[in-house]
C-alpha cells in the first residue's frame, strides 16, 4: 500500500504542469520588485546621503 | 469594462459608472487628492450623481495605444507614474497601471480610470509588472529594436509579454537596466504572498515604494524617444524639406486657399487624412476645435505629437488608411477600430497630396476613396487630385506598373460626384497637374 502510495506520489510530481493560466499576470515582477525597489532606494541614498545616513540611524535608534 | 468593481456605459454625451459598491467616506473620489488631479486636467473630471452613480463627459474623440507614437505612450507612462507616485504619498494606490486608462485630450494625456486608486495596503505594486508589460517593455523595444509601441500594442493588448521581450532583446538584455523586467518568474509565475495590511508598517511601505518609483522612473527616463531630429527627420517627417514638386508660388496658393476655405466651412472638428509633420492640420487648428491627423508614417505622427505638445487640438494618430485596424478587446467591440470612430466624426476632411499614394500605391479603387471620404465626412472635403502628367504620380505609377491614364482629372472628380459630393471651388496649382478641390456632401 506505501509503495502504491508513493508511485501515485511520484507521477503526480512527474505529470503535474504548472498552472501558469490560473495566476493573474498582474502578480508578474511582484518577485523581481524588491531587487528593483533597492536599486532605487541606493540611487536615492547617493543622491541624498545626508538624508539617508539620518534616516538609517534614526531606524537603529528606534531598533534600541 | 474589466473592473469588477463596477459596470460602465456610454450615452450620448456621457459616461456612466455603476459601482457595486456605494462611494465611502474616505474613496479617493471623494478626497483632496482627486480634486486637484481634475483641477489640474491630469484626471477627467467627474460628478457624483448618487453614491452609486459616476458621470464624466464623453470624449468625443479619443485615440488607443495601438495609435499612438512612441513619444505619447511615453507621456502617458510618465503621467501614470507621476499619479501612482502622488497617490502612494496620500495612502492611495493604483490598482491598475494600463496604458488603456490613458486617453489623450489632443496631445495631453489624461487618467480615465476613476476608479483605479484604492487605499494603501501592501508594500508591493501590484500593478508593477502590467506598467512594465504596458509601458516599459514596448518603449524598450521600440528603442532598441525599432518595434514601435503602436506596433506592439496590435500584437499584444495587454502589453509586452516578458517572455517575448526575452526573446526579442536576446542575451543583450543583461547589458541593460530592464534586465528584471524580462527575468524567469517575472510573467506572473513567480509566486510570492503579501503580508497582510496591518502587518507592514506604513513607513516601510513608504520607503520601498520610494525606492521602487524610483527604479521605474529610471528605467522609463532610459525609453524617452528621441525628439525628431531638424536636421535629418525620418521618413515623411522629412516631406516638407524634400518636396521639390512644389513651387514655393503653389505651396503659397494651396495654404492661402485652404486657409479661405477652411474660414467659410467653419469646421468644429477636421480630419487631416496623410497629414505628414501635419502642416495643413496647423492650419486648420486656427478655426478647428479638434483636428485629428492621421499617418501611417510614425515618424511623421511623431513629428506632429512633439510640434504641438500641450494642444487640446491636434490629436495624432498613428494609422494606415489602407488597412485600417478594426474593434479590439471583447467581442470585437471593447474599444472600437477607428473606422467606427471616424464615421461622419468630421465636419471637414482634408486629402491633400494622397489619392495617388490610395489608388496607385496601395491599389485602392477610386469609387472606394471616394465612398471612405464620403462615410467619414458630416459635409466637407478638400481633395488635391493628382493628374496623370504629374511627376510623382508617373513615378508611383512606373513603380507599381499602372497606366497613369487610367487616373485623369476627370475619372477622380466623377468618382467623387458619384459618392455624393458636389463641387463648391476649385484652384488649379500653377503646374496645372494638381486641382485642389472644395466639395460638399449633396446628400446629407
Amino acid at each position: 500500500m506505501k509503495k502504491h502510495k508513493v508511485f501515485i506520489f511520484l507521477v503526480i510530481i512527474g505529470v503535474a504542469q504548472p498552472a501558469a493560466a490560473y495566476v493573474d499576470p498582474g502578480s508578474g515582477m511582484l518577485m523581481w520588485q524588491s531587487m528593483i525597489a533597492l536599486v532605487g532606494a541606493v540611487a536615492i541614498f547617493i543622491r541624498h546621503p545626508r538624508e539617508g545616513f539620518k534616516k538609517l540611524l534614526s531606524k537603529f535608534k528606534k531598533r534600541k | 469594462m474589466r473592473d469588477p468593481q463596477g459596470a460602465i456605459e456610454f450615452t450620448e454625451g456621457a459616461v456612466l459608472r455603476r459601482l457595486h459598491r456605494p462611494v465611502g467616506r474616505h474613496d479617493f473620489l471623494l478626497s483632496d487628492l482627486s480634486g486637484r488631479w481634475t483641477a489640474d486636467r491630469r484626471l477627467i473630471p467627474f460628478e457624483i450623481l448618487d453614491a452609486s452613480t459616476i458621470r464624466s463627459d464623453r470624449i468625443p474623440f479619443v485615440t488607443q495605444p495601438d495609435e499612438w507614437c512612441d513619444a505619447q505612450l511615453h507621456a502617458a507612462g510618465q503621467l501614470t507614474l507621476e499619479l501612482q507616485q502622488e497617490a502612494v504619498a496620500h495612502g492611495f494606490d493604483l490598482k491598475d497601471a494600463s496604458a488603456w486608462n490613458v486617453i489623450f485630450e489632443g496631445t495631453v494625456p489624461r487618467f480615465c480610470d476613476l476608479l483605479s486608486p484604492q487605499p494603501l495596503m501592501l508594500k508591493k505594486w501590484w500593478a508593477a509588472g502590467q506598467y512594465a508589460r504596458h509601458f516599459l517593455l514596448p518603449l524598450l523595444l521600440a528603442k532598441r529594436k525599432g518595434l514601435h509601441s503602436y506596433q506592439s500594442f496590435r500584437v499584444w493588448r495587454d502589453g509586452v509579454p516578458p517572455e517575448s521581450a526575452r526573446h526579442l532583446l536576446g542575451p543583450g538584455r543583461f547589458l541593460s537596466r530592464y534586465w528584471p523586467l524580462m527575468a524567469e518568474g517575472a510573467d506572473g509565475l513567480g509566486r510570492e504572498s503579501q503580508r497582510p495590511a496591518d502587518a507592514t508598517p506604513p513607513e516601510i511601505i513608504a520607503d520601498f515604494r520610494r525606492g521602487l518609483h524610483a527604479s521605474l522612473s529610471w528605467m522609463l527616463k532610459g525609453t524617452r524617444p528621441q525628439p525628431p531630429s531638424r536636421r535629418s527627420p525620418k521618413g515623411w517627417g522629412d516631406y516638407v524639406r524634400n518636396r521639390g514638386h512644389y513651387s514655393e508660388s503653389e505651396l503659397a496658393l494651396k495654404r492661402s486657399r485652404l486657409n479661405h476655405w477652411i474660414e467659410l466651412a467653419k469646421p468644429s472638428t477636421v480630419l487631416d487624412l496623410g497629414c505628414n509633420s501635419g502642416e495643413f492640420s496647423r492650419i486648420a487648428s486656427e478655426t478647428a476645435q479638434r483636428v485629428v491627423c492621421v499617418d501611417g508614417d510614425h515618424a511623421a505622427i511623431q513629428q506632429v505629437f512633439e510640434d504641438n505638445r500641450g494642444s487640446s487640438v491636434i490629436h495624432p494618430v498613428v494609422a494606415t488608411l489602407d488597412d485600417v485596424v478594426g474593434g479590439r478587446g471583447w467581442g470585437g467591440q471593447e474599444h472600437p477600430g477607428l473606422g467606427e470612430r471616424l464615421k461622419h466624426s468630421a465636419d471637414l476632411i482634408l486629402m491633400l497630396a494622397l489619392i495617388h499614394h490610395l489608388c496607385v500605391a496601395a491599389a485602392i479603387p477610386l469609387p472606394e476613396v471616394a465612398r471612405l471620404a464620403a462615410q467619414w465626412t458630416r459635409q466637407w472635403l478638400v481633395v488635391e487630385l493628382v493628374g496623370p502628367d504629374d511627376r510623382q504620380m508617373q513615378l508611383l505609377c512606373r513603380q507599381h506598373q499602372r497606366d497613369s491614364a487610367e487616373f485623369s482629372l476627370d475619372r477622380q472628380r466623377e468618382a467623387f460626384v458619384n459618392a455624393g459630393f458636389q463641387a463648391q471651388d476649385e484652384q488649379v496649382l500653377d503646374t496645372g497637374h494638381r486641382v485642389l478641390l472644395l466639395m460638399r456632401l449633396a446628400t446629407r
